[in-house]
């Protein structure tokens, strides 16, 4: 239970709650009841963009290295935090309560934990009705989503990021990506081994899908990746740049929570049914 | 005859390399394509087959960028080693891969376009910029090849550094950098070995065209009776080794360590003449760098492991140096002028002392209370503010401090006991080992704790700590060749850094946090702990105060004098270790705090040894204190970590120095 300092909040009036994560974040975002701070602000609009920060949610800083004085001098009455940032919790723990709650990066297919966060976050933002209907929504919006994905039912797909001229990250098992697509009744192309964080990092030439399928790639793309890949015999021979099925994809955060897969799945749709974004 | 051995023994060796390395390559290829497909693979492969593509386009350019990459990395290494004249020179050594690293991450920044028009050019120009540097900090010493090799260290960790600084702000967008940055010679097509093959023999013909006058060069007093303008010869041996191994660095990152490997193998094989070392290093670089990406790439067909074969071959550069020093013979006497000489004295050092204090308690005020507000405005906070603040403040302030006061009396030990004025705790390799320490506890326990990281750090420093009483028990007690032991470690440890970076773990970024000093993490626990080792450190060091003021003048007299060199060598190394130890817990290996405050304290006017060391700790603690204030400030709300900002301050201070003396 949460400790009230003695008449200085009422009971029932809105917790001042910080998330140190984006995609608890966009949970409370999508319950109506956004966090006072996260960290990187800035940084919302290349991760994140869906749904939109509210303007007045305070900076903590590095992902990685929460600054505590901001934290601190916020006062606030719950801390949000993955175990991404275990070795600093002990911090956090001196300002305020802490909830860890696991998403991205235990091993196995993030789905499940998604709908755990969101029902505690629905708890403890005293919303478990709207947290309720956030997963029916979304379950049902990824469903018709996948009934609606045009061409893109018969098409494999598979979604990388280019790490660097030569290496991209390829989602499979263990990201939100793969659950959504199963979800959809899409195939993913790639079905190769993945870490914990439901990535691989893999030689572009091992991109190697075999059969058709159609590539998206999203931001942040090295600058000259490519201009470089244009001009590789390798790259322009790979099945799904022959036949013209590389598109760029919209900003979706990839360790994201309901949001981000809803935003997956209506914009998988959107390009199935449309052959675009 | 000598040199007939020589020819057959690197013959056999480089055979023995080639070999087993093209074997494997063909291994690797049938992997892709049937035997009967092979000629076709190679020279028209069919664009249907995506084996015969990655034959076509990507095994056989690869091979070539090796060939190419290790030979330019050995003929650089070579002549780097003629014109300095110093069997641990090599092209990283310039500072180039830092150089154009930081160019790169700059241009990804700031400059995108830049980066899409020429990424070689960028990536070259800020090698030479680093090369330039190095030239302009070593002029007045007429490129002395010490004075080269210390600048060009410097620069390149203080490029490192901003690199370093720029990652923080920007977490996940630059992560491809490090990839990058850890030599992949991964192709898709055949850019780079066009690229590489022209330069390389422009540059290698231009190599054999001064092989007279860098002969001659090597003849030390001879060079300028035979008429040899020593300098031009230095600086256009110098020029033409920087763009050899830019080159590379432009084309396919930093491979560590083969520029080194190659002319000291051809060494060891009996190529003392210089003109077989020019043939043999390039030869044996390549066979080198060719065995180690062939088993990269197996190991990678086999496993699905990638590893950065730069890093690799970085890894297998702390046994070569190890191997090497016994072979080295540096000089014994002080290389720059010696730490005592040149300086005035002051008169009362105790009021310049108490001073220092006075200074250090007004930072540590400052500190405290001057800082800024969660909506950036700056603020002075009274009263409760101030108690709660204090608890997040005071740790991080105090453990600078501490650290700083460690490195500063480790440092000061260091310099007057090796007479060496360049000589640096972080040298000794000790925070080296506590980083190793860091990397096992991150991937042996799924999530460890602030304390479980500490611990390992310790056991780290502690092993590393017992490796180097070790080798002075054995008998070995040249210093210099101990203080290059500790490089050794360092390097071992930035290589399994980079292949660790390399795998794009996100757990990474914490590692990368420690490495570049950040007191975030600091709670009481270890900021009394940093406390207590810092009172233990200042309470022991008077002991050592009559040996430090005597060794300075030699190591006769010293023995005239009845210390026994071992024991004192013994002694003095264990206490430093300590303190090292105990300060890069805190502070990351990454600071130059250890070499430059007892430099500052001489500059004050200390000469002596006990008012040096006290000087230099309150100098040392202050300018930790201020690096931490600094980083807590200047980015807000992101936090630029007290390491990294003390190397930021201290190193354009210390090639200022060097460039002076």
């Amino acid at each position: 239970m949460l400790l009230q300092p003695e008449g200085a909040r009422a009971a029932g009036k809105a917790k001042r709650i910080v998330s140190l994560d984006y995609g608890l974040a966009q949970t409370m975002i999508a319950l109506g009841e956004p966090p006072i701070a996260i960290p990187a602000v800035p940084d919302w609009k290349t991760w994140v963009l869906e749904p939109p920060l509210p303007a007045g949610v305070a900076n903590l800083g590095s992902m990685l290295e929460i600054n505590m004085e901001v934290l601190q001098q916020l006062e606030p009455d719950l801390i949000l935090t993955t175990p991404y940032l275990e070795a600093s919790r002990h911090l956090f723990e001196r300002v305020a309560p802490v909830e860890v709650l696991p998403v991205h990066a235990t091993g196995t297919p993030p789905w499940p934990h998604i709908l755990a966060a969101t029902r505690r976050i629905g708890t403890l933002l005293e919303r478990e009705s709207e947290a309720e209907r956030l997963i029916a929504q979304s379950e049902e919006t990824i469903v018709q989503a996948g009934a609606r994905s045009g061409r893109l039912r018969d098409m494999p797909c598979f979604f990388v990021n280019f790490y660097d001229l030569y290496h991209v990250r390829v989602y499979g098992r263990n990201s939100l990506y793969q659950d959504v697509l199963d979800r959809m009744g899409i195939a993913n192309a790639w079905q190769g081994e993945t870490n914990a964080w439901g990535f691989s990092l893999i030689g572009i030439e091992d991109l190697d899908i075999g059969g058709d399928a159609e590539m998206f790639y999203f931001d942040p793309v090295p600058p000259d990746v490519l201009a470089a890949l244009g001009r590789s015999p390798l790259w322009q021979n790979m099945p799904f740049v022959r036949s013209g099925q590389v598109a760029h994809f919209p900003t979706v955060l990839m360790f994201g929570t309901l949001p981000s897969a809803t935003r997956i799945a209506t914009l998988l749709a959107d390009f199935g049914s449309n052959d675009g974004f | 005859m000598a040199s007939d051995r020589s020819v057959k023994g690197a013959a056999l060796v480089s055979l023995s390399m080639f070999l087993p390395a093209l074997l494997g390559m063909l291994l690797l290829i049938l992997w892709q394509v049937p035997a009967e497909r092979l000629y076709a693979a190679l020279f028209a492969p069919d664009i249907a087959m995506v084996g015969e593509l990655r034959v076509h386009y990507s095994l056989m350019p690869r091979l070539a960028v090796c060939l190419a990459s290790g030979t330019a990395l050995g003929l650089s290494g070579a002549v780097l080693q003629q014109v300095l004249q110093n069997p641990l020179a090599s092209p990283s050594t310039l500072g180039i891969s830092a150089g154009a690293q930081l160019a790169l991450s700059i241009a990804i920044l700031f400059f995108p376009g830049l980066i899409g028009w020429s990424r070689d050019a960028v990536a070259l120009s800020g090698g030479m910029i680093a090369v330039f540097l190095v030239f302009a900090f070593s002029w007045r010493q007429q490129f002395a090849p010490f004075t080269v090799i210390l600048s060009g260290l410097i620069i390149g960790l203080l490029f490192a550094a901003v690199s370093a600084a720029l990652v923080l702000h920007n977490e996940r967008y630059l992560a491809g950098l490090f990839l990058w940055g850890s030599g992949v010679l991964k192709q898709y097509d055949w850019e780079a070995a066009r690229a590489l093959l022209p330069r390389l023999a422009v540059l290698t013909l231009l190599v054999v065209l001064m092989m007279r006058p860098l002969i001659l060069l090597g003849l030390e007093d001879g060079a300028s009776a035979l008429g040899v303008n020593v300098l031009v010869v230095r600086i256009a041996g110098l020029t033409l080794a920087a763009a050899l191994a830019g080159v590379v660095t432009a084309q396919v990152g930093v491979i560590g360590f083969i520029g080194l490997a190659g002319p000291a193998l051809a060494r060891s094989l009996g190529a003392d003449h210089f003109k077989r070392q020019l043939f043999w290093s390039p030869v044996l670089g390549a066979a080198l760098l060719l065995i180690t990406d062939v088993a990269v790439q197996l190991l990678d067909a086999v496993t699905n492991i990638s590893l950065p074969t730069g890093a690799v071959t970085a890894l297998l550069g702390a046994p070569v140096l190890l191997w090497l020093l016994p072979r080295l013979r540096m000089i014994n006497k002080p290389a720059l002028s010696s730490p005592t000489a040149g300086h005035h004295r002051v008169r009362h050092p105790a009021l310049l002392l108490t001073l220092l204090f006075a200074l250090a308690l007004a930072a540590l005020w400052l500190s405290l209370s001057f800082g800024r507000a969660p909506d950036g405005s700056w603020q002075f906070v009274r009263g409760d503010m101030f108690e709660a603040l204090l608890p997040w403040r005071l740790p991080r302030s105090a453990a600078a401090f501490a650290a700083g006061t460690m490195l500063a009396i480790s440092g000061t030990i260091l310099q007057r006991f090796t007479g060496n004025a360049m000589a640096s705790p972080e040298i000794l390799g000790v925070s080296a080992g506590a980083g190793l320490g860091i990397v096992a506890a991150l991937f042996l326990l799924s999530a460890p704790s602030y304390l479980a990281l500490t611990g390992a750090a310790a056991l780290g420093s502690l092993f590393v700590l017992i490796l180097l009483l070790g080798i002075i028990l054995s008998g070995r007690t040249s210093l210099n060749q101990i203080l290059l032991a500790g490089v050794a470690l360092s390097a071992l440890l930035s290589s399994v850094f980079a292949i660790l970076m390399a795998t794009g773990d996100p757990r990474m970024m914490q590692l990368f946090t420690w490495m570049t000093g950040s007191t975030h993490g600091i709670t009481p626990a270890p900021a009394i702990s940093a406390g207590i080792c810092a009172v233990i450190v200042l309470l022991l060091a008077p002991l050592f105060s009559r040996w430090l003021d005597i060794l300075p003048l030699g190591r006769d007299t010293a023995q005239e004098l009845g210390i026994g060199l071992k024991l004192s060598t013994l002694t003095l190394l264990g206490f430093t270790a300590f303190a090292t130890a105990a300060a890069t817990l805190v502070t990351g290996p990454l600071t130059f705090v250890g070499l430059m405050a007892p430099h500052l304290a001489r500059q004050c006017g200390f000469a002596r040894a006990l008012p040096q060391m006290v000087g230099a700790a309150l100098l040392g603690g202050t300018m930790m204190l201020f690096a931490d204030w600094l980083g807590r400030v200047v980015d807000f709300p992101w936090q630029v970590p007290s390491g990294l900002v003390a190397t930021l301050i201290t190193s354009p201070l210390l090639l200022w120095l060097l460039s002076r003396r």
